[in-house]
């Protein structure tokens, strides 16, 4: 017989965040005497373009138990291998951010070490040309990773792209197969315990009032329990991540379907361009104090190659955290716990990584605090870390083209981002951390794409010579492009899979 | 372009720490070592014994090493956990196993599955789930097997190891590989303007240059650098010898007595002793009644507590120089070998190597710090009623051991800091071991079927208990090593 008190979960507010907190509780909580409630009302909307994604969705996913064919014919999902970033450190300059490492599997020294001891310094492109997912997303090319850890094959992972909207659409149906139960309404009221401060009840437009044991606030930006009732606080890092606008425009596909994500950065923030099967997401991000919303929105279509489907979708938003991430009986998850701009994809993450510490800490109903403040504690460094990842990209460049970008390159950074850029700098050494989901070779892209490059590096680089260093060099270069030319075409990759997935019969 | 490699790394110590750093260096820097050098410097010769973690055994194969071998063949032996009696002063005994105990049910834990179907209670009795404990118990030795399939891939082990004849063997394997080394009574250091260490002075006016200087030497912690951390009462450590008797266990012994932890560290031919115990404490006497004999020990202050910035300018503190864990954490040489690690990740050119400096005193300054909650773990939970205890469960303990002690009282989970030196498992076992109870289980829990779950321990438990009829007692199976190397 279970003693456990919390029988009783709602979830506040639909879209990615609230279906992806449902979906987890319902596969996880399964065989559990947990009733499972999600309210949201169709009359709050969503941002409603594409979403791209990191590898850790597959693992979401597959936890479901959600067949891949299915969900990317659902979703118009297509794969992603990279963020390409355009003008960050330079305008002209470009370099892609991949899912995936430099050089050959095994190695005792990391990449980047031979490459900055004996390539060529005046070739920013270089070091792209060591990583398969880059030079797979340059060619529009895609595969599956192998399992064989001694194959080239196997040193990437890849992500999706996909529309949110549908995203959700596609959870709601496999939630509600497994007995979530979905009730539409706006939330007028929340009712509280007088003695705890705990969360009772929500009371709808329509008077129906909806009690629960806990409360996951999926609610957006106001964060409807978290902080409107409950008062957790907001840290902003807006001095540090000034843009705090968006617009959002889905335009029509082109002939090219490219396995990767553009960030382009414009004059006072960065546009993104995400490929679906079916549309283009495009969006602007900016910030309203070097730039007002009109001209936001010229440069933004200005960016487009298709034409725009829609009229745009405007966000305002404030770069930072809840103070609190969990609060008495309640927890917030997505844009509820805090905001990060979408320039890394974070986004979806953030949300998995808190449902990941979510159940792993599930309440049993008796609120001993120590849940909270260990949920509150990691969900804190993860936030962080992510918040100076984003960042660096806009410290570490050389623009000066505009007032926006002259704060960037000499606005202060938090002293752990100081740190990591400065051990970079004097030794090629990315900071060794185990939470967080930017590994080395997400910072060395950036590091080296955006033009820094260590004054030192791993002096077991000495074991080669230069012509030696540099024949491995090429032949590793050459192996990988006849490598990557060797592989299908992104549109066929996607093609293949839907049609083995028809084959296959699968629902 | 980096600057010039370094030339020249002297490491200072007379104990196994330096030479365990000399074959690390040699090995993985290959090509581009510099010339190593180790001048052992008299002092302390380490302690009675060394009780590790089971990380030491693959760290060891990875620098050449075969453990086993090498623990056989210095007198040493092998470690399958760690055995508590007086955790409470009317409590049960209590065994700390390594390696998997039981088997997670998808994202529930075996504690947690037993805690479900009320089998926590006593919380010891979880280690009796563990094939480590099984073969601890009776005295047997096997070791893991590289089949999922098989009980035994989830065995893992530790070692027991004489610190001076480790040392012993490390020189003559240095030797060898032509590691040079020389002896010295003391050593001086010149400096320039910028603090860096230019030159060494070694006895009889002999001097030595070297780019890099790695120091060992115990003496070498008595700066401002030092960061001490509290043991309560527990001011002062006793260590002595003593000839072995009976059968060699293959786990190391804790005891808590009246007023000291006793440690036993059981090798070949005697047995390691070390105590923590208050220096109001008659060492001597208490030692020689708890043991039945004379005693001849060496005693010193506990000094617990680590250096704050081991590496400045071109020198760096490493082991008994750098860190003071209690010998109760049982982090003997595998806190070396994460410094080794650490310092191959970011060793340095000649020159200036500041951002390599500040990495690797981040790194390690988290890593011992957790060594030290561990030690903290095992004095707050302890339950006995002496004063002596008393003050040690009133060491106020860190965020990361209240945090842990908060979240696992609650619901039997938790959230460690990073680089935590022993690992998840091993706190869990310890917390049980300790008596630590959780007031629920995780929920989750509740979702496996009642009779489906006691069968599958039922199962775990049949292996575990059939396993050991093909292990060898632990002395034969030491035996066995031996005459392997001897052929």
């Amino acid at each position: 017989m279970s003693d456990n008190k919390v029988n009783r979960v709602l979830i506040v507010g639909g879209g990615t965040a609230g279906w992806m907190t449902a979906a987890a509780l319902s596969k996880r909580l399964n065989g559990l005497d947990v009733k499972i409630e999600l309210v949201e009302s169709e009359a709050i909307g969503t941002v409603g373009v594409g979403e791209a994604t990191l590898p850790h969705i597959r693992h979401f996913n597959a936890g479901l138990g959600i067949d891949e064919a299915d969900f990317i014919r659902e979703t118009g999902a297509t794969f992603k291998l990279a963020i390409e970033f355009c003008n960050w450190g330079r305008i002209g300059d470009s370099y892609f951010h991949p899912f995936g490492d430099y050089g050959q599997p095994g190695s005792a020294i990391d990449f980047h070490h031979l490459w900055s001891s004996f390539a060529p310094d005046d070739v920013a492109g270089a070091l792209a040309a060591y990583s398969v997912p880059i030079q797979m997303a340059r060619k529009d090319r895609f595969a599956v990773p192998s399992a064989d850890q001694d194959s080239l094959l196997s040193t990437y992972a890849y992500a999706y792209q996909f529309d949110a909207g549908r995203y959700a659409r596609y959870l709601r149906t496999y939630c509600e197969a497994r007995g979530v139960t979905r009730t539409e309404g706006r939330i007028q009221q929340v009712a509280q315990d007088p003695q705890t401060g705990h969360i009772q009840s929500v009371t709808l437009e329509d008077g129906r009032s909806l009690s629960a044991d806990f409360f996951i606030d999926c609610s957006g930006f106001r964060g409807l329990l978290i902080e409107q009732t409950l008062q957790a606080g907001y840290e902003s890092w807006s001095h540090w991540l000034p843009c705090d606008r968006a617009i959002a425009l889905p335009s029509a596909t082109t002939d090219k379907l490219p396995p990767y994500t553009r960030a382009t950065a414009l004059e006072a923030g960065w546009a993104w361009r995400i490929p679906l099967q079916h549309r283009f997401g495009n969006g602007h991000v900016y910030a309203s104090d070097f730039m007002d919303d009109t001209r936001a929105e010229t440069l933004l279509r200005e960016q487009l190659h298709g034409e725009a489907l829609a009229e745009p979708n405007r966000l305002r938003f404030l770069a930072g955290k809840r103070k609190q991430q969990w609060v008495g009986n309640c927890v917030s998850i997505g844009l509820a716990s805090g905001f990060l701009e979408p320039l890394e994809s974070t986004s979806i993450h953030l949300i998995q990584v808190g449902l990941a510490y979510l159940l792993d800490l599930f309440p049993t109903g008796d609120w001993p605090g120590a849940d909270s403040a260990a949920f509150n504690k990691v969900m804190a460094l993860e936030y962080e870390r992510v918040r100076d990842f984003l960042i660096l990209h806009y410290k570490a460049t050389e623009r000066d083209d505009s007032a926006f970008w002259n704060y960037c390159r000499t606005m202060p950074v938090p002293d752990s981002l100081e740190e990591r850029i400065r051990l970079f700098r004097e030794r090629g050494l990315v900071s060794i951390y185990e939470k967080g989901v930017f590994l080395a070779p997400s910072w060395v892209s950036v590091f080296i794409g955006q033009g820094l490059r260590p004054q030192r590096t791993d002096p077991r680089c000495r074991a080669y010579t230069a012509d030696q260093a540099r024949a491995g060099m090429r032949a590793l270069q050459s192996d990988i492009a006849r490598l990557t030319d060797s592989l299908p075409d992104h549109h066929d990759a996607i093609r293949q899979l839907s049609r083995a997935h028809l084959a296959t019969g699968a629902a | 372009m980096s600057p010039a490699p370094l030339r020249s790394l002297t490491i200072l110590g007379s104990g196994h720490e330096g030479w365990l750093i000399a074959h690390f260096l040699h090995r993985k820097l290959g090509p581009v070592r510099p010339e190593i050098a180790v001048i052992e410097v008299e002092g302390d010769d380490g302690p009675a014994g060394l009780s590790t973690l089971p990380g030491a055994v693959e760290w060891l194969s990875g620098i050449g090493f075969n453990p086993v071998q090498l623990a056989a063949g210095t007198g040493g032996a092998l470690k399958l956990g760690e055995s508590f009696t007086g955790v409470s002063t009317t409590g049960a005994d209590a065994f700390l196993p390594f390696g998997n105990v039981g088997a997670a049910a998808g994202p529930v834990q075996f504690h947690q599955q037993l805690a479900r179907l009320g089998l926590l209670n006593p919380p010891q009795n979880y280690a009796g789930h563990a094939l480590s404990t099984r073969l601890a118990k009776a005295g047997r030795f096997m070791g893991p097997l590289d089949d999922p399939r098989s009980i035994r891939a989830g065995l893992a082990f530790g070692l027991h190891l004489d610190a001076r004849a480790l040392r012993d063997a490390l020189k003559q394997a240095g030797a060898r590989l032509g590691i040079a080394h020389q002896a010295s009574q003391s050593v001086g250091f010149e400096r320039d303007d910028d603090g860096r260490v230019t030159r060494l002075q070694l006895d009889d006016g002999l001097t030595r240059e070297s780019d890099f200087i790695i120091d060992t030497r115990a003496e070498a912690r008595t700066d401002k650098r030092w960061r001490p951390t509290s043991l309560g009462a527990f001011d002062r450590v006793a260590e002595t010898s003593l000839p072995r008797s009976g059968d060699l266990p293959p786990f190391t012994i804790n005891r808590l007595a009246g007023d000291a932890w006793v440690r036993q560290i059981p090798l070949k031919n005697r047995s390691g002793i070390s105590a923590l115990l208050p220096s109001s404490l008659d060492a001597q006497s208490y030692l020689s009644d708890i043991f039945g004999c004379d005693v001849d020990l060496t005693s010193t202050p506990a000094l617990a507590g680590r250096c704050t910035q081991p590496w400045m300018t071109n020198y760096l503190r490493m082991g008994a120089a750098a860190w003071r864990v209690p010998a109760l954490a049982g982090a003997d040489v595998t806190l070396l070998t994460k410094a080794c690690d650490r310092l191959l990740q970011v060793f340095p050119h000649s020159g200036p190597s500041e951002a390599e400096a500040i990495e690797y005193n981040r790194l390690m300054g988290q890593e011992v710090d957790t060594a030290l909650d561990f030690a903290h773990l095992l004095l707050v939970t302890q339950t006995r009623t002496e004063a002596v205890w008393q003050s040690a469960r009133a060491i106020t303990p860190s965020g990361n051991v209240q945090g842990a002690l908060d979240l696992f009282r609650s619901r039997g989970r938790l959230m460690l800091d990073e680089f935590c030196h022993h690992g998840e498992d091993i706190w869990i076992a310890a917390l049980l071991a300790m008596g630590v109870v959780p007031a629920r289980h995780d929920p989750q829990a509740d979702a496996l079927e009642e009779t489906a779950l006691r069968a599958r321990i039922a199962r775990i438990d049949e292996l575990v208990s059939q396993a050991p009829a093909t292990s060898l007692s632990h002395d034969h199976y030491l035996d066995r090593v031996r005459g392997e190397l001897a052929s």
